[in-house]
């Protein structure tokens, strides 16, 4: 493998019914929910908006919140020397399809704002930005199937900015509301 | 010192017309290209819309395809503009290019005339964005490296970054960057329920401006290192001397007033082109026409050039907005309006607005050169970029 010119800081992995930080499980005390909801709660969330994101939004959101609490320094703290860069397969099909399925019943036809604004895959990255406050690259590539060695390349592409000093970047994915995948980090440079 | 990215090649297919000829006249002339909709299927016809003036019958004949209804039209806009691009550049058979390709709509058009039935087997999926890419790419065979960024309204100006990245790490020498989107009812539908469509055409910047027309279209450049061109004899049309991408942070669709991101991308451009504000000659920009991008895109310049700022001028009234395309259709509009000395009028404007700048209507001069040229493109999600592109000299 070649050497990269970054260290990985702190890791993040959710799939359906399992959320590990740094290789770790994190277990929620209590079920009654949906799992992503679970996890919202179990870590005491105040963040409405939450709950009107789509999948990949919500996903990303609660892997970011549990890999950026790990780093345990002051948070919503504007920043310019991070960006964020994500990859995937599926884009925002789920969403799309929800969307399409709004517009073409002719007797019931409804384009909704709140569902259209998700049909777009770097909404997740912007989500991630509002929340954090963070003002540098954001970036969402779309790839046939995952491939750690491009995540990588574009990791280090986006760390040679002499601005940005870390990414929190990595695989995200949404197929469907029972189908999703983060597996994240925040890459810091080598000094 | 860094090997310059220099440009080499350039295919346009857009409401203005099916290749760079076409383009340029209709460019120098302001001539619109926004019409009411024919080739798109849809109820909405109170939308005027910037359509390529080609079926997607037409483009099959054009590019020896059969015709098949289950080709998306994003990927024969897409190769017709590629097709266009290599050989401008002189490079339709070397093998081992890379191709790095923006789009967010895909296969959309072709989905959503199935839904709710399953698409019909055998066929091959042209749904998501990367398997329209490679699709384009296997058109021509040779490409060895695609990828494919979807990052909204910034697509293809963001693949002109990751293009440049590329060949100055060494990564690969020639890459065709751009992006390629087509209409659908879909995102037609998708704005409209943003309400930020106009049923007239738009009009950038102007204190009556109540909203975009959209439009579709590719482009692609070919970039490769200053060396390479030299080496094989390639005319140069430009060096992408500056790229800037940043965040608004601010909210997912609409952009914050004092145009953070716009303004960082903006400040990046021109810092990593190693030029300032006052170097910078004309100024294409994203000007969407709706009232929110205007102001805000507006702001960000005044904050960044001053009340002194170059010429400055939207093209959206004649193309319609692009989305993921227009990126890389406005950077070749960029390095038509260097190589043939003049500067784009931003048609539809009459009515100074106090939150805005005055874009350029006046005549072009004689004696007018372009040094650097500024090119934006502001998406959803916060992903805002910009880029210089500046004469070879």
């Amino acid at each position: 493998m070649k050497e990269r010119n970054f260290l990985i800081k702190h890791s993040v992995k959710i799939e359906p019914n399992k959320v590990s930080l740094d290789g770790i499980d994190v277990l929620l005390s209590e079920r009654y929910n949906t799992f992503l909801s679970d996890i919202y709660h179990e870590k005491r969330l105040a963040y409405p908006k939450f709950f009107k994101m789509d999948i990949l939004c919500k996903v990303g959101f609660l892997a970011t919140e549990i890999l950026l609490e790990a780093e345990n320094i002051e948070r919503f703290v504007p920043r310019r020397d991070r960006s964020i860069i994500f990859c995937n397969k599926s884009s925002s099909v789920s969403t799309d399809l929800k969307f399409t399925h709004d517009i073409l019943d002719l007797d019931n036809f409804y384009p909704k704002p709140s569902l259209f604004v998700y049909t777009l895959p770097n909404i997740v990255t912007g989500e991630i930005a509002i929340r954090n406050k963070y003002f540098g690259e954001t970036n969402l590539f779309v790839m046939n199937d995952r491939d750690d060695n491009v995540i990588s390349e574009l990791v280090e592409h986006a760390l040679m900015d002499e601005e940005i000093n870390s990414v929190v970047g990595g695989w995200i994915d949404a197929e469907s509301e029972n189908d999703y995948e983060a597996d994240l980090c925040i890459f810091e440079i080598k000094q | 010192m860094h090997d310059r990215v220099v440009i080499t090649g350039i295919g346009l297919v857009t409401a203005l017309g099916n290749n760079v000829t076409e383009n340029l006249h209709n460019l120098t002339n302001a001539v619109s290209g926004i019409k009411q909709m024919k080739f798109l299927v849809s109820e909405q016809k109170q939308f005027p819309v910037g359509e390529v003036k080609l079926s997607n019958q037409e483009m099959c004949e054009i590019l020896d395809l059969p015709y098949d209804c289950h080709i998306s039209r994003t990927s024969l806009l897409g190769i017709l503009a590629l097709k266009e691009a290599l050989k401008d550049s002189g490079l339709l058979d070397t093998k081992g290019l890379g191709l790095i390709s923006g789009t967010t709509v895909a296969g959309m058009d072709i989905t959503e005339q199935h839904y709710p039935e399953p698409l019909p087997p055998n066929k091959p999926p042209v749904h998501d964005c990367c398997s329209n890419t490679n699709f384009i790419a296997d058109y021509f065979g040779l490409f060895d490296y695609t990828s494919t960024i979807s990052t909204a309204c910034s697509s293809a100006l963001n693949s002109l970054i990751l293009a440049k990245m590329l060949i100055e790490n060494g990564v690969k020498y020639k890459v065709v960057a751009g992006g390629t989107e087509a209409l659908s009812k879909f995102h037609l539908n998708g704005f409209r329920s943003l309400m930020i469509l106009d049923e007239n055409p738009c009009r950038p910047f102007d204190k009556t401006r109540s909203g975009l027309n959209l439009g579709e279209g590719a482009a692609y450049l070919v970039l490769e290192s200053e060396s390479s061109a030299k080496e094989r004899g390639a005319k140069i049309l430009g060096v992408l001397s500056g790229t800037g991408n940043a965040c608004d942070a601010f909210h997912q669709t609409a952009t914050s007033l004092s145009g953070e991101g716009a303004f960082l991308a903006m400040n990046k451009a021109i810092t990593s082109a190693g030029i300032t504000p006052k170097d910078v000659d004309y100024i294409s920009a994203h000007g969407t026409g709706t009232p929110d991008n205007d102001s805000s895109e507006s702001a960000a310049i005044l904050r960044l050039f001053g009340d002194d700022y170059p010429p400055i001028s939207s093209t959206k009234s004649l193309t319609g907005h692009t989305t993921s395309a227009s990126g890389s259709i406005e950077a070749a509009f960029c390095l038509l309006a260097i190589n043939n000395y003049f500067i784009p009028q931003n048609v539809g404007y009459s009515a100074p607005d106090e939150n805005c700048i005055v874009p350029f209507v006046g005549e072009n001069t004689e004696d007018l050169k372009l040094n650097n040229v500024m090119c934006n493109a502001f998406g959803f999600g916060g992903n805002d970029s910009s880029i210089i592109i500046s004469r070879y000299e």
